[in-house]
C-alpha cells in the first residue's frame, strides 16, 4: 500500500540561509505493513541542458508505522546557493522516497530556496 | 510573503535505471563467460603442470562476478541512497569544507598576497599539441608513404587522403604557432589582494608581463560563464555561456623590455549580485581572468587565470591552501 506523504519544514519556511539547521516533519496518512519505510534526503540538484548533478547533504531511513510522522533536521552546508541562470539552475528540496526495493521509485519532494547568509548579497543573477 | 511550498509527488521513470543495469550486467557477463570458457580450456588442452595457466582467467570470471553482483546490488538502491553510502564510508560528511567549488592552485605572491596560475600552462599546450600531431600525422604518413612509394595508388585515394592530409597541416601550424608563443612569450604573473573574492567586494590585481614584446594591444577581462556537458548517444558536448564580463586593461601600444616588465595595478568590482563558482562534472559557473595579447609581427595569445567568488562567510570559514613560490 502506497502511504500518501506531506512534508512540513518547521514554521513554514520557504527559505533557509547556508549553514543553517533545517528541521521539519513527514507525515503519511495511513501506517504501512511492518515492513514499509522510506528514504528522506536533503539534496540540491541541477536543472537545464547539461546532465545532471545531485548532491546530498542528508540522508536516513524510518519506517511508515503507527506513528504516523517523523520529525527530521538536517544541517545544510555553505554551498551551493538556489541558483537560476541560463544553461543551468540549481534547486534545493526535501525529498522522501517509499516502496521498496528497486520499486523505490515513488518520491514526495518539497522544493525549498536556499540563500547566502545574513549580511551577504543574494546570489541570483 | 511568499507563499509556503507544497509536497510534490511524482514517480521516477524506472527504464534509464533498468536499462543501465542490464547493460552492465551484459558487459560483465561477457568478462564471466569468456573467463569461464579460457579457464577450462586451459584445464583440458594443457598438459600436466601447464594446467596451472586455467587460473589466470580466473581474475576475469571474479571481474565478472563481482561486476554483475555490484551491478544488481547498486540497482536495488536509490540514488540518494547510493550517494549516502558514498559518503558515511568516508567517515562523516564534510558538509562545510566538501563543498562543489573548483580546486585551484593558488600561490603565495611577491607583490599582492595571491598569486594565480594559468588553467593549462603554455609547456602543456605544446605538449598535448605535440602529441596530437605526431599521433595524427604518423598515422597519416603511412598512407602518404605507401601512396608515395606504391605505383598502383590511385588519384581517388589521393582525393579521399586530402582531407586527413589538410588537417594535418592545420594542427602542426598549430603546433608552430604555439611554439613560437612558448619561446618569446614568459606567462603573465597575475597576483590579487584576495582569493576567493566575496560578491560585492573590490579587489586589486596586479598584471605583470616580461619579456621583450612589442604590444599593439594588451587586454585583461574578468569574466563569469555557465559551463555544462551533455550527452546524446554515445557523443559529449560542452556548452558554454558567458554571463558577465568587465574589462580590467585595455593598453595599446605596450613595450615590454627585457629587465623592465610591464607592470599594471587595477580593480575588480565583483557584483554584489553574482553567483558564486560552482563545480559539478556535468555544470559549473567559472570565474576567469582573460589575458589577450596582441603582438606585431608574431602570432596573438590567450592566457586563462581561473579564481573563485564565494560569500564572504563561506571564504571565513574555509581555510585555504597557498602554495610557495620556489625561490
Amino acid at each position: 500500500m502506497e502511504a500518501g506523504i506531506t512534508i512540513t519544514l518547521e514554521g513554514g519556511r520557504g527559505e533557509y540561509a547556508a549553514g543553517d539547521a533545517l528541521k521539519g516533519t513527514v507525515a503519511w496518512d495511513s501506517p504501512g505493513s511492518s515492513e514499509d519505510s522510506a528514504e528522506l534526503s536533503v539534496l540540491w540538484y541541477t536543472e537545464g541542458k547539461g546532465d545532471q548533478n545531485t548532491g546530498v547533504v542528508h540522508f536516513e531511513e524510518f519506517a511508515l508505522d503507527d506513528r504516523r510522522k517523523h520529525p527530521f533536521s538536517a544541517e545544510l552546508p555553505l554551498l551551493p546557493l538556489t541558483y537560476h541562470g541560463h544553461l543551468l539552475k540549481i534547486h534545493w528540496l526535501v525529498r522522501v522516497r517509499t516502496g521498496s526495493g528497486r520499486n523505490r521509485n515513488v518520491r514526495f519532494q518539497l522544493p525549498f530556496v536556499m540563500r547566502a547568509p545574513a549580511g551577504t548579497a543574494s546570489e541570483s543573477t | 510573503m511568499a507563499e509556503t511550498p507544497k509536497t510534490v509527488r511524482e514517480v521516477e521513470p524506472a527504464a534509464a535505471r533498468g536499462c543501465a543495469t542490464g547493460c552492465a550486467v551484459l558487459f560483465f557477463g561477457v568478462f564471466l563467460v569468456m573467463g569461464a570458457a579460457f579457464s577450462i580450456g586451459a584445464l583440458f588442452v594443457m598438459p600436466g603442470a601447464a594446467k596451472l595457466a586455467a587460473l589466470f582467467p580466473l581474475i576475469f570470471v571474479a571481474i565478472g562476478l563481482g561486476g554483475i553482483w555490484a551491478s544488481l546490488r547498486t540497482n536495488m538502491l536509490s540514488p540518494e541512497k547510493m550517494q549516502a553510502i558514498g559518503f558515511r564510508r568516508g567517515g562523516a560528511p564534510q558538509l562545510q569544507t566538501n563543498l562543489p567549488i573548483p580546486k585551484l592552485r593558488t600561490y603565495m605572491g611577491r607583490d599582492l598576497p595571491v598569486r594565480l596560475s594559468m588553467d593549462t600552462s603554455q609547456k602543456g599546450h605544446v605538449a598535448v599539441l605535440l602529441a596530437v600531431t605526431l599521433f595524427w600525422n604518423g598515422i597519416v604518413g603511412v598512407f602518404v608513404g605507401i601512396g608515395l612509394f606504391s605505383s598502383d595508388f590511385d588519384s581517388i585515394l589521393w582525393l579521399i587522403l586530402s582531407p586527413f592530409i589538410l588537417v594535418g597541416l592545420v594542427i602542426f601550424a598549430l603546433l608552430v604557432r604555439q611554439v613560437l608563443i612558448v619561446l618569446r612569450v614568459p606567462d603573465t604573473l597575475i597576483e590579487m589582494t584576495d582569493e576567493p573574492v566575496a560578491p560585492g567586494e573590490s579587489v586589486r590585481i596586479m598584471i605583470t608581463q616580461a619579456g621583450n614584446l612589442n604590444f599593439d594591444n594588451l587586454k585583461v577581462e574578468a569574466v563569469c560563464e555557465e559551463k555544462i556537458t551533455y550527452r546524446r548517444g554515445t557523443d559529449t558536448y560542452h556548452e558554454d555561456r558567458k554571463i558577465w564580463s568587465a574589462t580590467v586593461l585595455n593598453s595599446d601600444r605596450v613595450e615590454v623590455l627585457s629587465g623592465r616588465p610591464f607592470k599594471q595595478t587595477v580593480e575588480l568590482d565583483v557584483p554584489a549580485d553574482a553567483m558564486h563558482s560552482f563545480h559539478a562534472s556535468n555544470n559549473e559557473i567559472v570565474w576567469k581572468l582573460v589575458v589577450k595579447g596582441v603582438l606585431s609581427r608574431w602570432p596573438d595569445f590567450e592566457f586563462i587565470y581561473p579564481f573563485r567568488v564565494v560569500p564572504i562567510e563561506v571564504r571565513e570559514r574555509v581555510s585555504w591552501k597557498r602554495e610557495s613560490l620556489s625561490p
